[in-house]
């Protein structure tokens, strides 16, 4: 039986700039499985977004597999990898990306409109957590960062994802908010089995999460 | 359905943040197909009175003598036929404004037969006199008479009627001034030749038209259907090409926001559909605008137009639009299709972007030189293309000068639109005063090519 919802094998990326070629990992292998929580740390641009957005399905490693369940994410149509995505992931990226022309609340309940598990009482719950109650009806472009990154959290919260990337989800928030997302965080991944998947600086955070991996030397390894 | 409505709310709800662009695109779209349109009306009504006219030549007329390229005749065309032998009678025609009435001009002395042949109470001694008293004689029949009412009052009325109704005669010198015509004819009736004259046309120009020959002036007035047909076109390109850049920057500003609905897991055809979708809301909405506008410029241009075909084809038009339904769809799909191909590069743009990746600068900038030298090679090639269609009779040179007047307007026309858009809000109702007003400048844009009567 597949322990998985998610699994890279033997993945390797190589980026191919005018300054030459940039290595930044080989033969990466990791599963990760069901309700639980990951915390992956590495030094700044060792390639931990990268290797995230290669474990979400976003970006083509330059060898190796990724495998959503018993599928080899990479051999599917194209309109199958975005039905995978859409339906069983959710990212928080490092540089949030709000819709630009939607409001906070359009933002918040797109991901979940377009998959169909949109749940207004849920959602209104998340919100109501993230204090974002009052700046629903704002654009994204005049909040304050953290703002943002609430919302942000609020949008991939609200799609109800088996398995949920966060990208240094606490990188601009004080440390009183920090903790009440990383509260959130780990009570998604316990309540609704949630796998998490969080990449941090703060080893706080990293000792909160079940599983402790570091990026370095191209290698991934257990902590 | 619920998620091709709900992405395409997000594609529309870009335009919030680039009105500009959005004014700009229906502007453009709405302009090209109006001038598309107005153009295609008059040319219609161009082929009716083409058609028309050459019933009349195979109706047997008496061979005639006209300008292959212009809608008249001059005098010293008469008198270069004349000196190689060639008799010949000048005749001016034209419909006379806002009536069914025709009025020529012909050579009292020369051609008196066509209006003192058998009239008994007017002998020609007796016309003659009148004629050097001074008056100017208008010669038709009780009806055409009557519908004149007081109109053209410093003639003098003379029955006859002999003429056909609707038709006005008069002496070819008073009627040049009436017209606006001194030195102009419409054209020359050919009576015959002195056996020495050589047998081929003087002034080059010029073509003898009989019954052998009723095919060239078919194809010379394809050739001016041609011409406009050709105007038309550049005028929907001009157009476009609005739509091209406003949507190319509208788009750019949408990177962002599909990068986002792919990352989300948003299929691509889904997207490109909605991208489709919204153009085809757009495409209705500036194409019905533009149909409109069209019909209503053509209705504004009509009477100067028939005045125009009606004197190069010696034959009246009739004042009337011919619109169908058909004409209208035809008009919007002409619209669909022009907004689809001015948005298919950007919509490719968008279609190819990866969700994960940086933009490439250098490409850009390269970009930019490639768009200067391209810009100084036109200015060279516009200079030129005016030097020679003012310096010599190549008649494409006038062609290639518009042609490409009208790119390098294109090529400065980005400019203009960034700098539309970058203005604050409560700038834009000044700005679309302007160009409402440059619609004008337009309008006489379309006088001024359409020959002059
Ligand atoms: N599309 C790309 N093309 C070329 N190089 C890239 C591309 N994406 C990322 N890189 C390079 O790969 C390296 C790793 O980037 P990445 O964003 O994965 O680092 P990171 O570990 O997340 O860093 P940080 O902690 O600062 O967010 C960087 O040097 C970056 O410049
Ligand atoms: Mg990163």
């Amino acid at each position: 039986m597949h322990e998985h919802i998610v699994k890279i094998k033997n993945v390797s990326k190589v980026f191919v700039t005018k300054s030459g070629s940039l290595e930044l990992f080989t033969n990466v292998n990791i599963e990760f499985a069901p309700s639980t929580s990951y915390a992956l740390i590495g030094e700044s641009g060792v390639g931990k977004s990268t290797l995230l957005h290669i474990a979400s399905g976003l970006e083509k490693p330059s060898s190796g597999e990724v495998y959503f369940g018993k599928q080899n994410f990479w051999g599917l149509k194209t309109s199958r990898q975005s039905l995978l995505r859409l339906n069983e992931t959710a990212i928080i990226f490092q540089q949030y990306n709000l819709i630009p022309c939607l409001n906070v609340k359009e933002n918040i309940e797109f991901q979940a409109r377009i998959n169909r598990k949109y749940n207004r009482k849920y959602i209104k719950e998340i919100i109501e957590d993230l204090r974002l109650t009052r700046l629903l009806e704002e654009w994204p472009e005049s909040l304050s960062g953290g703002e943002q990154q609430r919302v942000a959290i609020a949008r991939a919260l609200a799609a109800k994802p088996k398995i949920l990337f966060a990208d240094e989800p606490t990188g601009s928030l004080d440390e009183k908010n920090s903790e009440l997302v990383l509260e959130m965080l780990l009570n998604i991944n316990k309540k609704y089995n949630t796998s998490l998947v969080v990449i941090t600086h703060s080893l706080s955070i990293a000792s909160k999460l079940e599983q402790c991996m570091e990026l370095k030397s191209r290698k991934v390894l257990d902590r | 359905m619920k998620q091709f409505l709900l992405v395409l709310k997000v594609i529309v709800s870009n335009w919030k943040k680039a009105k500009g662009q959005l004014i700009f695109t229906i502007l453009g779209i709405a302009i090209a197909t109006t001038l598309w349109s107005s153009i295609d009306i008059v040319n219609n009504q161009t082929i009716k009175a083409q058609k028309r006219s050459i019933d009349l030549l195979k109706s047997a007329f008496k061979p005639i003598i006209i300008d292959r390229e212009l809608p008249y005749v001059s005098q010293m065309d008469y008198l270069h036929l004349r000196l190689n032998g060639w008799v010949i009678n000048p005749v001016i025609k034209a419909p006379l404004e806002d009536s069914d009435i025709t009025i020529i001009g012909i050579d009292f002395l020369a051609d008196r037969n066509k209006i003192v042949s058998s009239q008994n109470n007017n002998s020609f001694g007796n016309f003659l006199e009148m004629q050097a008293n001074g008056n100017e004689l208008l010669f038709g029949s009780n009806e055409t008479l009557k519908k004149l009412k007081d109109r053209l009052s410093n003639f003098v009325k003379i029955e006859n009627d002999q003429l056909p109704n609707g038709t006005l005669i008069g002496d070819i010198s008073s009627i040049q001034s009436l017209l606006n015509m001194e030195g102009k004819f419409t054209y020359f009736e050919y009576i015959n030749r002195s056996l020495n004259s050589p047998d081929t046309l003087s002034p080059k120009n010029l073509i003898l038209i009989d019954d052998n020959s009723a095919n060239e002036f078919e194809f010379i007035s394809e050739s001016f259907t041609f011409n406009i047909r050709a105007f038309g076109f550049l005028s929907f390109f001009v157009g476009m090409f609005i739509v091209y850049t406003s949507v190319g920057m509208a788009y750019d500003q949408r990177n962002l926001t599909v990068k986002i609905l792919k990352t989300i897991g948003v299929e691509r055809r889904l997207i490109n559909v909605s991208l489709a979708g919204e153009l085809f809301l757009i495409a209705l909405f500036s194409g019905s605008l533009g149909s409109f506008g069209g019909f209503l410029l053509a209705r504004e241009l009509l009477p100067d137009i028939n005045n125009t075909i009606s004197t190069l084809y010696n034959s009246p038009v009739d004042g009337e639009l011919d619109l169908s339904f058909t004409w209208f769809l035809i008009s919007l799909l002409i619209a669909g299709l022009g907004t689809l191909l001015a948005c298919s590069r950007a919509i490719l743009k968008l279609d190819k972007l990866s969700p994960v990746n940086f933009v490439d600068d250098e490409k850009i900038y390269s970009r930019k030189k490639n768009t200067i030298s391209i810009s100084a090679l036109l200015i060279i090639f516009t200079c030129a293309s005016y030097y020679f269609s003012i310096s010599s009779s190549i008649k494409i040179a006038n062609f290639l000068f518009l042609g490409s007047t009208i790119v390098i307007s294109c090529a400065i026309l980005p400019l203009f639109i960034k700098l539309f858009c970058h203005m604050p809000q409560k700038n834009y109702q000044s700005a679309l005063l302007f160009v409402f007003g440059s619609s004008k400048i337009l309008r006489n844009l379309v006088h001024f090519f359409s020959p002059a009567t």
